[in-house]
């Protein structure tokens, strides 16, 4: 599209160009009354037939200044200004050539008498065109119309669905865990879906959340044969704020509550036997914590027809506190029949999962 | 980009670290148990790296047992049972932590632990490594054991010392009458005593005392453990040969309120472990200005051969119409195959065994010839069969007649010949012995019939005297899992049993608390692993396991 303006434009500009030069050499240019009708033609090649009057006429009026040539003007070009031209072959008294219907009060001679002359209509003028392909023999054939391309659409880049992988690291206050070796230290891998439902302002939106996460943890106690195992899994469910600070800062609160699902084992290894004894308690639990979301721009990912518009990708790095219930737990030995010698368990204490965390959640969002 | 590239570092390495240390954590402290005693209704066990002692009750009717943690001082490495029939206590000695940079450094410790926790603690000036209680348990002394290696662990330890703490009363640090003593036993060769031995109270100067008997190299040194305070020095009695430390017998007994009883001054004998010497030391008052108000008179007598054990027996002794009692001394000598019988005027009278017999067990009983209790000696051989295999005989013990032995000789001895040789001989009551043989079983001899009963059990793992209720049990493991089992010997009527085990024995203690009387199956755990039994009447159906009571708490 682009490379057929310019073409065009060099063409009519290469007309214009010859048609001064002529105009240039003396001869007569009929004066050239633009009409609306002339108008739309005026982006037309300039016919052969409109230019032989021009050089028959040069003669008659060599010694009158020639009124200006007409220029025909461009596609999306302003018109030439007619008036201009019958003004000033009025002043110097030239018969116009009467080729066109002029209603802009053309005036004869002065020089001739006021005779009735009955004289032949005058001559549709003959407008300068471009000879239309057809017209033309031998020629080229149009070239394949090229249809333009279709608007490109604009879609939302709004991504209320947010898909995470998190890492979680706790801080339990309680020191039981030294039993599997953990130091008081928990760590959990799991995943997390967010939806928002509440845009509270342009800026602040609220979502809620559901996961699930877990761990197991192995350790030899003591040094010795004595290997321990706590299996840990955990489902919430929750809601946080986000404030859309930047487009790739979003910091946020957080709450949740849910349950989780702890199982005990402990398996001594003798000589000739080994013995496992497990337990498993499940405990409420609720958590409040801040973090900051660091995301892609928006529309980073969006593609030439759209898509992936409202794709982004994000880190969500956040901390808090846990308060936990206290589980209890006993000794209960795996594999035991009833033909065995009567066990009694064992009270192991209570284990308390409350503590500090910390949360890195990979993010992804659409 | 700069900002992005930060970002994306901090990123990482947060990952990193959650992630970091997948796999296995190990804690640095492990478990080091001494072996589990009994005290009252408790099993305990004290943890040498955790300084804590365990205290299981085993009489509980409680669904999960009971689990005591006692916190001991630093170090714990010696354990014993009190030697008091008036109280259950243990005895534990605690070495403290010796000084080092960044720790705080604590000193040795004697602790008593009772049923309620740790009773009282007896300070210490060192890190004794060897304890030894008088039979009544009423003292105990502490002094550095040389042949069990240096434990000191580079502290400057004066090896002479020894402390001696009255059991009977509390700590006392300072002032009159302080508890522990502490003495410094000087040996003429510079070196430190290698055993030490606590007599009964006897009769010296008149006076209830109680000695402490030390022997060096070439040297025997008596303490009077009644005049601590007075500062009175140790006797020091040199020998030219080495003088054994068991058995340390003493003759006289604590004078009698009644002053027309005869008071007996004591008398003490000791052996000589190179030659055929046995020594007769006599504590008269000292006639001079001395150490103490008396003063050893040693006599020396011959027993023929070099003494392998000696024991004392009382005889009467009739001349005419009088009848005198007499302490006699029985020497054994497996070197020469004989004993030797010495009165108090020196007299020795020898008789020859034929079979290399090491001990002898002094008893008063009938005979299968002879109603009238009388004082009697079973002589065995309480050592591998090394010596008697040149004799293609196995076992040989014989029942020797003390009554008018001197006259009479090998006339008074019986022997019988055994199957296999056993080791050791277990005192079941005043009239039956136990001959252990070892992985094999055991045979319950009488002595006063003179019959052995024998009794087979594969994979024999030990052999424990339960005298409240009068059993032997006899835990095995035979090889197969299911059939590891505790055997058990009503020691009246000889009817055997046994009961089938989940796991195998590492250990059985009775346990007696009251009317309730419990036999205590240690087995092989890190976590701990116990079966209780009934000891009456021991039944697979009543027994109890209780499983990781080491873990009892844990988490709390």
């Amino acid at each position: 599209m682009f490379m057929r303006k310019c073409l065009n434009i060099l063409i009519v500009t290469l007309v214009v160009a010859s048609a001064s030069s002529l105009l240039a050499q003396g001869k007569a240019v009929p004066k050239v009354q633009t009409s609306a009708a002339d108008k739309n033609e005026a982006s037309a090649p300039v016919s052969k037939k409109a230019a032989e009057p021009v050089s028959a006429q040069p003669s008659a009026t060599s010694m009158q200044p020639q009124p200006p040539a007409a220029s025909v003007p461009a596609e999306g070009e302003s018109k030439v200004d007619a008036p201009k031209a019958k003004a000033s072959s009025a002043a110097v008294g030239e018969q116009a050539a009467p080729d066109s219907a002029s209603t802009s009060g053309q005036q004869l001679p002065t020089s001739a008498s006021p005779v009735l002359l009955l004289k032949a209509p005058p001559e549709p003028p003959q407008s300068t065109r471009f000879l239309e392909r057809s017209e033309v023999p031998n020629a080229k054939p149009n070239p394949p119309t090229i249809a333009p391309a279709p608007p490109r659409p604009i879609r939302s880049a709004g991504a209320p669905l947010a898909l995470a992988v998190v890492f979680e690291r706790s801080w339990a206050n309680d020191q039981g865990y030294d039993l599997f070796g953990g130091k008081s230290k928990i760590r959990q891998f799991g995943l997390w879906v967010a939806h928002d439902i509440w845009s509270m302002s342009p800026r602040v939106i609220l979502a809620a959340e559901a996961g699930w996460a877990g761990w197991d943890e192995k350790s030899d106690y003591l040094d010795t044969d004595v290997e321990t195992q706590l299996t840990t899994g955990s489902l919430h469910l929750g809601a946080n704020i986000r404030y859309t600070l930047e487009p790739w800062l979003q910091p946020q609160l957080r709450v949740a509550a849910g349950v989780s699902f702890l199982e005990m084992k402990i398996a001594s290894i003798e000589d000739n036997s080994s013995v496992t004894f497990s337990d498993r308690a499940v405990l409420p639990f609720l958590s409040l914590g801040g973090g900051v979301l660091l995301r892609t721009p928006t529309r980073l990912f969006e593609s030439k027809t759209g898509n992936f518009a409202s794709l982004s990708m994000g880190v969500l790095v956040e901390g808090g506190y846990t308060l936990a219930g206290v589980g209890s737990f006993s000794l209960n030995p795996e594999a035991h029949s009833d033909e065995d010698i009567e066990i009694r368990s064992v009270d192991l204490g209570k284990l308390d999962r409350s503590g500090g965390y910390l949360r890195i959640s990979v993010v992804v969002r659409f | 980009m700069a900002k992005q590239g930060k970002l994306s570092l901090i990123l990482l390495g947060s990952l990193l670290w959650l992630s970091a240390g997948c796999g296995r954590t190990k804690d640095p402290d492990s478990l080091n148990l001494m072996d589990p005693v009994a005290l009252d209704k408790y099993i305990v066990y004290i943890d040498k790296t955790r300084d804590d002692a365990y205290l299981l009750d085993v009489l509980s009717k409680k669904s999960a047992p009971g689990v005591k943690t006692i916190e001991l001082p630093r170090a714990p490495s010696l354990l014993e049972r009190r030697k008091s029939s008036a109280v259950e206590e243990l005895l534990v000695l605690c070495r403290g932590q010796e000084e080092e940079v960044g720790k705080p450094s604590q000193s040795a410790q004697l602790a008593v632990l009772d049923s309620q926790g740790v009773n009282r603690k007896y300070p210490l000036k060192s890190r004794f490594n060897a304890l030894i209680q008088s039979e009544d348990g009423s003292v105990a002394i502490l002094y550095f054991d040389e042949s069990k290696g240096d434990e000191s662990g580079g502290d400057l330890s004066r090896r002479n010392e020894v402390a001696i703490v009255d059991l009977a009363s509390s700590p006392v640090e300072q002032g009159a009458k302080p508890n522990p003593v502490f003495r410094q036993l000087d040996s003429d060769d510079g070196s430190a005593p290698r055993a030490l031995v606590i007599s009964p109270i006897v009769s010296v100067v008149g006076q209830a005392r109680r000695l402490a008997v030390a022997f060096f190299q070439g040297q025997v040194s008596l303490l009077d453990l009644s005049h601590l305070e007075e500062g009175r020095k140790e006797i020091k009695i040199p020998f030219n040969n080495l003088i054994a430390a068991s058995p340390v017998l003493f003759t006289g007994s604590e004078p009698s309120a009644n002053a027309n009883e005869e008071d007996v001054p004591a008398t003490m004998y000791l052996r000589s472990e190179q030659t055929d010497d046995i020594y007769i030391v006599d504590l008269p008052p000292a006639t001079e200005s001395k150490a103490n108000d008396f003063w050893p008179n040693i006599k020396t007598r011959k027993s023929g051969g070099v003494a392998s054990d000696i024991a004392l027996y009382k005889d009467v002794q009739t001349d005419g119409a009088s009848t005198t009692r007499l302490t006699r001394l029985l020497v054994v000598s497996q070197q020469a195959q004989k004993v030797s019988i010495i009165d108090p005027a020196g007299n020795v009278s020898y008789v020859s065994l034929g079979f290399p017999a090491n001990r002898a067990l002094i008893y008063h009983a009938a005979a299968p010839f002879d109603e009238t209790i009388a004082p009697r000696a079973l002589l065995y051989n309480d050592s591998s069969a090394v010596s008697m295999a040149g004799m293609g005989v196995s076992g040989t013990i014989g029942f020797l007649d003390l009554v008018r032995v001197q006259e009479r000789g090998a006339q008074n001895l019986e022997t019988k010949v055994l199957t296999e040789a056993f080791s050791p001989l277990l005192s079941l009551n005043e009239q039956d012995v136990a001959l252990v043989y070892k992985k094999s079983g055991v045979s319950l001899l009488n002595l006063a019939d003179r019959t052995i009963d024998p009794f087979k059990i594969g994979g024999l793992v030990d052999v424990v005297l339960d005298p409240l209720a009068n059993n032997l049990w006899l835990p095995s493991s035979p090889g197969a899992p299911e059939r590891i089992q505790l055997g058990f010997i009503h020691v009246d009527t000889r009817d055997p049993g046994y009961v089938l085990l989940d796991a195998s024995v590492q250990k059985v203690i009775p346990v007696t608390s009251g009317d309730e009387q419990r036999v205590v199956v240690i087995h092989p755990s890190k976590v701990g692993y116990v079966t209780v039994l009934d000891a009456k009447e021991p039944k697979r159906d009543t027994a109890v396991s209780l499983q990781g009571f080491f873990l009892a708490d844990v988490l709390d």
